[in-house]
């Protein structure tokens, strides 16, 4: 039996400046995991226009408990709301972006789909989703 | 004392298969931030036995950066008390998030079975941002 063997790499860079040109923060933060294939199954890419409802990207086939999650906002009017589970974890202008490993399927959450929503009419957004392990975590603990 | 400031921000995101699959992902954007009083970083050792504040709550958003430092166990970041319907991410060793929430909730972190230190940057960020 075939088992998908999938791994990330995942770079980022953010600095704060302030209004009299001095440096406050900074970082740049990257990391890879191993290639993994224990309920791994699936990479998915795509642009979507994303409805003013739920607008879901994840598949039936992800697994559910660790997905690596990319969206962007690649439209130019409104704010695009990151939902799993019915929970917003980004609301994202146009031209904003964000990561995070997402988990879907705690015992308490509200659907097991990860989701879209524009605030005011649709808006178009690119998303990256890759599989991460089963990790057995619950997200209720 | 300065309240506006210039935040810029990038990532870049790219699967493979072990087939030679790949896929990626990048994008970057600068927010220009006006009048806010929280700026959050650091470094600290997350609890596992109660909620560790990360940022107290903004006025109106913020932009968070969580990166796990630890060497065995996972964190989990939240958007509010830490509960299943709050949960922003979890963070195995060494992997990171960064996300903007447009909400006035208090930025918190759990670890799981020992505390884990956590690297950190919350920047809060105004209605025009």
């Amino acid at each position: 039996m075939a088992t998908q063997s999938l791994s990330v790499t995942v770079t980022g860079s953010l600095s704060l400046v302030d209004s009299e040109g001095n440096s406050v923060l900074s970082f740049s933060p990257s990391f890879t995991t191993t290639s993994t294939t224990v309920d791994s199954n699936i990479v998915h890419t795509g642009e979507i226009l994303v409805g003013t409802g739920a607008t879901t990207i994840s598949s039936a086939s992800n697994n559910k408990d660790m997905i690596f999650t990319f969206v962007k906002n690649v439209d130019t009017d409104y704010p695009i709301a990151v939902q799993p589970d019915g929970d917003v974890i980004a609301n994202l202008k146009p031209g904003e972006c964000f990561f995070s490993p997402v988990h879907v399927d705690g015992a308490n959450d509200g659907s097991t789909n990860l989701d879209l929503i524009a605030t005011t009419a649709a808006q178009r957004a690119q998303y990256l989703l890759c599989d991460g392990p089963d990790t057995g975590i619950a997200s209720d603990d | 004392m300065a309240k506006n400031y210039t935040l810029n921000c990038s990532l870049s995101m790219t699967a493979n298969s072990s087939t030679g699959y790949m896929q990626s992902q990048n994008g970057s954007y600068a927010l220009n931030i006006t009048g806010v009083d929280q700026i959050a970083t650091g470094r600290i050792d997350v609890a596992h036995d109660g909620d560790s504040t990360v940022m107290a709550a903004p006025g109106y958003g913020r932009m968070i950066y969580v990166r796990n430092l630890d060497d065995t166990n996972f964190v989990k970041i939240y958007d509010g008390a830490s509960s299943a319907a709050d949960l922003i991410g979890i963070l195995e060793p060494g992997q990171f998030l960064m996300t903007i929430i447009r909400g006035t909730g208090t930025t918190v972190a759990k670890a799981d079975t020992a505390s884990v230190t956590i690297e950190y940057a919350a920047i809060e960020i105004d209605a025009n941002a």
